[in-house]
């Protein structure tokens, strides 16, 4: 079922890239552009460059298709985009209009770290090839978690990375992008003391925030924040899902099977909350209280990869239905559109809601692209899972 | 930047900005409230439109006798601005704008007036703060959501918030 939407979804990445040079600025530094719509907030005055998250799955998603055929257009994107990053770097080592749908500013949470996290994969697949360059966006990346990350949202009393410097506010999802940053980090400079200190606490904040409750509704979610000790009590599916790959790799990097188990727990309950049109809720709250406005379409590239990220995902067609559900959001001009019902969580506003569902964001379309190019970069692993749950079947 | 001051900058720059995204008017004013406009949109300089962001009032005049723009968009205080303070979480002190007689004095005449921040967007945050603390986090998102969306006060009380956007015209 999945081998069949490969072609789809090749399309699909061609369009992303298509419409992803559509969205070039060069103002106020050069870069990704255009407006932000989101579940707080929207951004739809700032349209210059956003040195955000949506970097961390366009160098990705180009590295992927890289990775899958050799051309070098792939790699000079990424390149490019390492660049944009570099370019746009403040001298305290903040990334100009970091903060996505509360652009303009710096200091965005977890979108520098997810630039850092882009940065670094670049670094990791150029150190043989062009090993300057290798180092200058690994320098960006360092400078950037050095500054911002470890000296001024780390609090050492509780070993915590904080959502901002003021409090002990913990966001387990944006931390956990923290940790993937800190992992790659430490490869490349040979550190392996920084997943001691960073990595592993932050992992162990993550857990304590896991639900576990063998067979219970919530069982494998992970709370959205908590402001102290006061924990937040609603479940975001997408937020989850960002959390397992991390998990993994820090499972893989330290041996401790309790951050492998908890990922499997996560997607365990992104499987159960699924919709049958292969669509997430928005969130889930307590006593499961749904809210499915709006439940994303480009931004569920997210819970694609967590779902594909395990080694033998349990339900292929769970994957499928997801994959449609992503490729119903297609446009004519190449870009995934950004949601479904977010007209229907503001009563009074329908008609300027209803529009905001239909635009491409570039922080949002980056996950689609960034999880379709891996499916098509690992092709023979998705067909090889594919038979063999036919098999089990 | 808070909220209720991008939802008013967003305002300001909705009828005032070109196809390209380009914003092309002088801007005075309160420094930080100015370090955002030219943040949030690319600004080239012209004569023609003035945007006044939280000036004194004798700056405001000063300027307009000096240049006499076409248009001149005034961001200043709105009438619930000191009502509302102590529920306010941000509280940004803006400037008020001179009388409409005052201006009219000038040569120049209001075309269209809207506020942010009224009596439905703070009833939405109230309504929030309320649902966190009693941990029903599902109703206190959705007043979240309500309250961002109704930052931009109705036309039907388009005077009534803590800030007012004003467009005016030169008649003279």
């Amino acid at each position: 079922m999945i081998a069949r939407l490969l072609p789809e979804m090749h399309d699909a990445v061609l369009g992303l890239d298509r419409w992803f040079e559509t969205m070039r600025v060069n103002w106020p530094v050069h870069g990704y552009g255009g407006p932000v719509v989101h579940w707080w907030n929207h951004c739809l005055e700032y349209r210059g460059a956003g040195l955000d998250w949506r970097y961390e799955g366009i160098i990705a998603g180009y590295l992927s298709l890289w990775k899958l055929d050799g051309s070098q257009t792939w790699l000079d994107r990424a390149v490019r985009a390492g660049l944009d990053l570099v370019a746009g770097q403040t001298p305290d080592g903040h990334f100009r209009n970091s903060r996505f749908e509360q652009n303009p500013g710096t200091g965005g949470t977890p979108h520098e770290a997810a630039a850092d996290v882009g940065l670094l994969l670049l670094a990791t697949e150029l150190r043989t090839r062009d090993p300057a360059r290798s180092e200058l966006f690994a320098n960006a990346a360092r400078s950037n978690l050095e500054q911002y990350s470890f000296d001024t949202l780390w609090h050492a009393p509780t070993r915590t990375l904080r959502d901002g410097p003021q409090g002990v506010t913990f966001v387990p999802n944006k931390a956990a992008t923290f940790i993937e940053a800190v992992i790659l980090l430490a490869e490349i400079d040979n550190r392996p003391e920084l997943i001691e200190t960073f990595a592993l606490p932050t992992g162990e904040h993550i857990l304590a925030m896991q639900q576990r409750s063998v067979g219970g509704s919530l069982d494998g979610a992970i709370a959205q924040n908590r402001f102290d000790a006061e924990i937040v009590e609603a479940y975001f599916p997408i937020y989850i899902a960002r959390c397992v790959p991390p998990l993994l790799a820090l499972s893989e990097v330290t041996g401790d099977r309790r951050f492998r188990e908890a990922a499997a727990a996560a997607v365990g309950f992104l499987r159960r909350v699924q919709d049958k049109d292969g669509g997430f809720p928005q969130v889930i709250y307590e006593r499961n209280r749904r809210n499915r406005n709006p439940r994303w379409i480009a931004g569920a590239g997210d819970i694609l990869r967590a779902l594909a990220k395990l080694d033998k995902p349990d339900d292929v067609q769970s994957i499928a239905r997801l994959i449609q559900w992503m490729l119903s959001g297609r446009r004519a001009a190449g870009y995934i559109t950004v949601s479904e019902g977010l007209e229907r969580v503001v009563l009074l506003h329908r008609e300027q809601y209803r529009i905001l569902n239909e635009l491409g964001v570039v922080g949002w379309c980056d996950k689609s692209f960034r999880a379709f190019a891996l499916m098509l970069e690992q092709r023979d692993v998705v067909i090889s899972l594919e038979m063999t749950d036919d098999d089990d079947g | 930047m808070p909220d209720d001051l991008r939802a008013a900058l967003g305002l300001v720059l909705r009828r005032s900005v070109d196809d390209a995204g380009m914003l092309h008017a002088s801007v005075i004013g309160d420094p930080a409230i100015v370090r955002w406009l030219l943040a949030l949109v690319d600004v080239q300089d012209s004569d023609d439109l003035l945007i006044v962001l939280s000036a004194s009032p004798a700056t405001l005049l000063g300027t307009i006798e000096e240049c006499a723009p076409l248009r001149v968009v005034v961001l200043s205080a709105g009438r619930l601005a000191r009502v509302l303070m102590p529920l306010r979480r941000n509280q940004m002190t803006l400037r008020s704008s001179p009388s409409q007689s005052r201006l009219r004095q000038s040569g120049y005449v209001r075309r269209r007036h809207r506020a942010v921040q009224g009596v439905g967007s703070v009833g939405w945050a109230v309504g929030e703060r309320l649902c966190r603390r009693v941990g029903r986090f599902d109703i206190a998102d959705r007043c979240r959501i309500a309250m961002q969306a109704s930052l931009v006060v109705s036309s039907l009380s388009a005077g009534l918030g803590t800030i007012l956007i004003e467009e005016y015209q030169r008649i003279k």
